[in-house]
């Protein structure tokens, strides 16, 4: 009994670490917060103690709770003050990466709500629906963010990489 | 081009190993069986729990047929399973889910070249549910929202029996695309052979029209690198899968091995997020209120119904109220 929970932690934990934590590092643009949430996130999913219907709830059960968690954590005084206003200074984005294409900056430079949206469409592959149903969001409001993030992305790369 | 290149970059987006061991010994160790002293008592607790369902084993079989069937009405949040709320009869809750909000304006240009106004508009997801004893089933019905039934037993069930996806196999990108119409689509190459030996091995004595299956292409960043799309073909259902209920009126089975949480619904009121997002002044407490009826079929054969009323404050937080309709 007491095995197989701590087996069914280590397997979530294997199976959603890296998405969420990418996730995590899109809302906070840097890897030290993203663990910090990342832990965070983990720590409730175990004291929720949750029954999931299937592996998809469960996904999305987390995805919600990291962009939830990461909200609070954006919107902390010591956060706004020390590491970057969510809105503002479009052109400066606080990433220790380097190396990466001008599509990486440009999406870090996006709004936190396109931010995500922009990467669970292309990197996770869900679809509007999907997004919609996972976020709680009309279908609508995720094409319409979608659309303009798109937008400001196209403004960004120039022309670069086809059609965003 | 973009996705491609957005999935390389972010592929080296990865936690580091020693950082998710010790995350992993944390939670193991933060786990509740893990706590000093909850063995010992869990192991006593489980003893005196055996003892005690023998002796009232009896008592309750009877019992069940001699009290007037009764439960109660309950609400969680989705994203914490300690939110729970009971909803008492004639009195105003404020459910821990349900908070509707208005976001951003926004304009963007619809199918018709048109330019839409509107806002962005939000609603936490939860579920409604019933907690008692002997109850077999219960039927929720709403007026104006929408009401959703996921049976995990049912799906759980489907999976086992290979009801729900037919294969699921790689492909070369440079062999294949999923965008119809080109000379190496996926349905092109399907029906001109390419693909005789998924169809010998998955399709036996069944269709091979493409047109009869859902197909999905897919890329993990490992198969990315490989340069492979998985694709996936699942069987196609005309009225949506058997084990999704969706509509104005679902039906919640209970499941030994789910508890109380096998009877959950969810409600969306998408009546209510439309006028949330229209390009006018809003008042949440002015947004029509809907109303669910729950009607709980018991062991025994008897039923018992309530009224649950919907509604949302001025900021936008979702207050039940019960009525006994039996």
């Amino acid at each position: 009994m007491i095995a197989t929970e701590e087996k069914q932690i280590e397997s979530v934990l294997q199976k959603y670490s890296k998405m969420l934590y990418r996730l995590a590092y899109v809302r906070t643009k840097n890897r030290a917060d993203a663990e910090d949430l990342l832990q965070e996130v983990f720590l409730r999913f175990l004291k929720s103690n949750i029954q999931f219907n299937d592996d998809e709830h469960c996904k999305a059960w987390l995805i919600r709770t990291t962009i939830n968690y990461s909200k609070n954590l954006l919107t902390s005084a010591w956060f706004r003050k020390t590491v970057f206003q969510e809105d503002g200074l479009e052109n400066y984005a606080n990433v220790a990466e380097k190396g990466k294409s001008d599509i990486f900056y440009a999406v870090l430079e996006l709004p936190a709500k396109y931010r995500v949206i922009v990467h669970l469409y292309y990197y996770e592959d869900l679809s509007v629906a999907e997004i919609s149903t996972m976020l709680n969001r009309k279908e609508s409001t995720v094409k319409t963010q979608l659309y303009r993030a798109r937008e400001l992305l196209k403004k960004k790369l120039k022309g670069d990489y086809g059609y965003v | 081009m973009f996705r491609k290149q957005y999935k390389e970059d972010f592929d080296s987006i990865t936690p580091n190993d020693e950082f998710i061991n010790n995350l992993s010994k944390k939670l193991v160790d933060s786990s509740p069986v893990n706590r000093p002293g909850i063995r010992k008592q869990l192991v006593a607790g489980v003893v005196i729990a055996a003892v005690a369902v023998c002796f009232l084993m009896g008592g309750s079989m009877i019992s069940q047929y001699l009290n007037a069937p009764s439960f109660t009405l309950v609400a969680y949040a989705d994203d914490n399973s300690k939110a729970k709320v009971s909803i008492d009869e004639n009195i105003q809750v404020k459910l821990p889910f349900g908070k509707i909000s208005r976001g951003k304006k926004h304009c963007y240009i619809d199918e018709t070249g048109k330019t839409v106004h509107g806002y962005d508009s939000g609603f936490e997801h939860g579920n409604i549910s019933v907690e008692g004893k002997n109850i077999s089933s219960v039927t929720y019905n709403c007026e104006k929202g929408e009401l959703y039934y996921h049976d995990s037993v049912m799906e759980k069930q489907m999976e086992k029996d290979g009801k729900i996806k037919v294969c699921e196999f790689t492909a070369p990108v440079a062999m294949v695309t999923y965008k119809e119409g080109e000379a190496n689509s996926f349905e092109r190459l399907w029906n001109e052979g390419y693909f005789d030996n998924i169809k010998n091995e998955y399709f036996k004595n069944k269709s091979t029209n493409l047109s009869d299956y859902r197909v999905q292409f897919g890329q993990t960043g490992e198969q990315m690198k490989k340069g492979l799309w998985r694709i996936e073909i699942y069987y196609k259902f005309k009225n949506g899968y058997p084990f999704i209920q969706r509509g104005k009126e679902v039906t919640a089975t209970y499941f030994e091995e789910r508890g109380s949480r096998s009877l959950e619904a969810g409600w969306s009121p998408w009546y209510a997020l439309d006028m949330v997002s229209e390009y006018k002044p809003i008042n949440f407490a002015d947004l029509p209120s809907d109303t669910i009826t729950v009607t709980v079929h018991f062991t025994n054969g008897k039923t018992a119904t309530r009224q649950l009323n919907l509604s949302f404050d001025r900021y936008g937080n979702l207050i039940a109220e019960c009525r006994d309709n039996q």
